[in-house]
C-alpha cells in the first residue's frame, strides 16, 4: 500500500492488487555513502577541471599516462650476509684450480703459436729484380754454386725423348690389357 | 549549510564567489539521495549508480554557472540525471550486443544478482516486473510511484504531455500487475 494518498487512490482505481504491494525499495546503500559523496564529487570536479584545461592547451598530454617511469627501490627486509666461503676454501682445491688454469694457459699459448701464419702475399707481389738488387753479389754467387745443376741456361742441350708409336704399343700389349683399356675409356 | 534552505538561497550562495563551495555542497546534500534513487531504480547496481551520479553532480557544478532558473533546480538536475542514466543504459546495451549477449535481460539479471534478492518477496518481484518494461515507461512509473512526482512536473522533465504520461503510467501499472501474478 502506497503512503501517498493520491498515488494510492490512483493505483487502487486501477486494481486492488496494488494495496498488497509495499512501495519500499529493497536495495541497500553502503554505510556513510551520502556523507562522503559531496567531498568525492568536489575532488572529481577539480580533477575534471585539470583535464579540461589541458584538453584546451595540449590535448596530446591527456592521452599520455601520468605515471613516471621512475622506480623506488624496494626496501630490504634483512641485510645480506657477507660471503665468507673464500676463507673456508681448502688448499688442495685451490692448488687443483691453479693447475687447471696453468694447463689452460699453456695449451692456449702452444695452440696459438703453432697457428702462426706468414703473409706470403708480400713475396708473391714483389718484383724479383728489386729483391735481387738487395742481395749482395757474394751471396748470389754462393747460391748459384750450390744450385748449379738446377740452373737452366739457353746453351744447355735439352734431352729429346722418342715417343713409342701406337702400333708398337699395341703389339707390346696383351689382349687382356687392351680390353681393360677399351672398357676404362668408355 | 542548512539543508532546508530553498533553492533560490542555495543558488545565490553558489553565485557568490565567497560562498560558492557552501552553496554547491548545500545543493548536493539536498538532492543527492533523490538523484541516487532515481538513477539506482534504473541501473540497479550501486557501483553503476555511483559512477553516473558523480558524473551528474560534476555536470551540475559545470552547468550551475549558466543556470538561469527558467526551470526549477531539481527538475533541471533530474533531467541531467535522466539523460546520463539513459545514455549509460544505451552503452550497456551496445556492449551486450558486441559480446553477443543481446538476448539476455541485463537489468533483470542484475536484480537477481543482488545479494539480498528473494523472489518470494513481493518487493523484489516488483523490481523484476519494473525491469521488464521499456526504459521510458520505467522512468514514468518510478517518478510517479516512488518519487510521487506530479504529472505537470514530469511533463516538464520528460518533455511529454501530461495525458501521455498518465496513460503510460496506467499501462505500466497493468503490465507490472500481470507480471507479478504470472511469476
Amino acid at each position: 500500500m502506497h503512503q501517498n494518498k493520491t498515488i494510492h487512490e490512483e493505483l487502487e482505481a486501477l486494481s486492488p492488487f496494488w494495496t498488497t504491494i509495499q512501495s519500499q525499495m529493497p536495495y541497500i546503500v553502503p554505510a556513510n555513502y551520502f556523507e562522503t559523496l559531496p567531498s568525492i564529487v568536489r575532488a572529481k570536479v577539480e580533477t575534471e577541471a585539470v583535464y579540461e584545461e589541458l584538453e584546451l592547451i595540449a590535448p596530446l598530454l591527456n592521452t599520455i599516462p601520468k605515471q613516471t617511469g621512475y622506480q623506488i627501490p624496494v626496501a630490504q627486509d634483512k641485510v645480506l650476509p657477507v660471503n665468507t666461503s673464500i676463507k673456508m676454501f681448502p688448499w688442495p682445491k685451490l692448488a687443483l684450480a691453479a693447475a687447471i688454469i696453468g694447463v689452460a694457459v699453456l695449451g692456449n699459448y702452444f695452440y696459438t703459436s703453432e697457428k702462426q701464419t706468414f703473409d706470403y702475399s708480400a713475396y708473391i707481389d714483389a718484383d724479383p729484380a728489386q729483391i735481387i738488387q738487395t742481395i749482395s753479389d757474394s751471396t748470389l754467387l754462393s747460391y748459384m754454386d750450390a744450385h748449379e745443376k738446377l740452373i737452366v741456361t739457353p746453351d744447355a742441350p735439352i734431352q729429346e725423348y722418342e715417343l713409342e708409336s701406337d702400333e708398337a704399343l699395341m703389339q707390346r700389349s696383351s689382349d687382356q690389357e687392351l680390353l681393360e683399356y677399351i672398357q676404362s675409356s668408355n | 549549510m542548512n539543508l532546508h534552505l530553498d533553492d533560490t538561497s542555495l543558488l545565490t550562495a553558489f553565485h557568490n564567489h565567497a560562498t560558492k563551495e557552501k552553496g554547491y555542497n548545500g545543493i548536493v546534500k539536498k538532492y543527492q539521495e533523490k538523484l541516487y534513487w532515481h538513477i539506482r531504480r534504473m541501473l540497479v547496481s550501486h557501483e553503476d549508480t555511483n559512477d553516473v551520479l558523480q558524473m551528474v553532480l560534476v555536470k551540475v557544478w559545470n552547468g550551475l554557472e549558466n543556470f538561469r532558473e527558467d526551470s526549477k533546480l531539481y527538475t533541471w538536475m533530474y533531467r541531467i540525471a535522466t539523460n546520463e542514466t539513459l545514455t549509460f543504459i544505451e552503452k550497456e546495451k551496445k556492449r551486450a550486443i558486441v559480446s553477443l549477449d543481446q538476448d539476455s535481460d541485463i537489468y533483470g539479471d542484475k536484480v537477481k544478482a543482488d545479494t539480498h534478492f528473494d523472489e518470494n518477496q513481493l518487493i523484489w518481484r516488483l523490481q523484476l516486473a519494473i525491469k521488464s518494461l521499456p526504459e521510458k515507461q520505467q522512468l514514468v512509473f518510478n517518478l510517479r510511484y516512488y518519487d510521487e512526482m506530479p504529472y505537470h512536473q514530469m511533463s516538464e522533465l520528460l518533455d511529454t504531455s501530461e495525458g501521455a504520461l498518465k496513460a503510460s503510467y496506467h499501462h505500466a501499472a497493468k503490465k507490472i500487475e500481470e507480471f507479478i501474478k504470472s511469476y
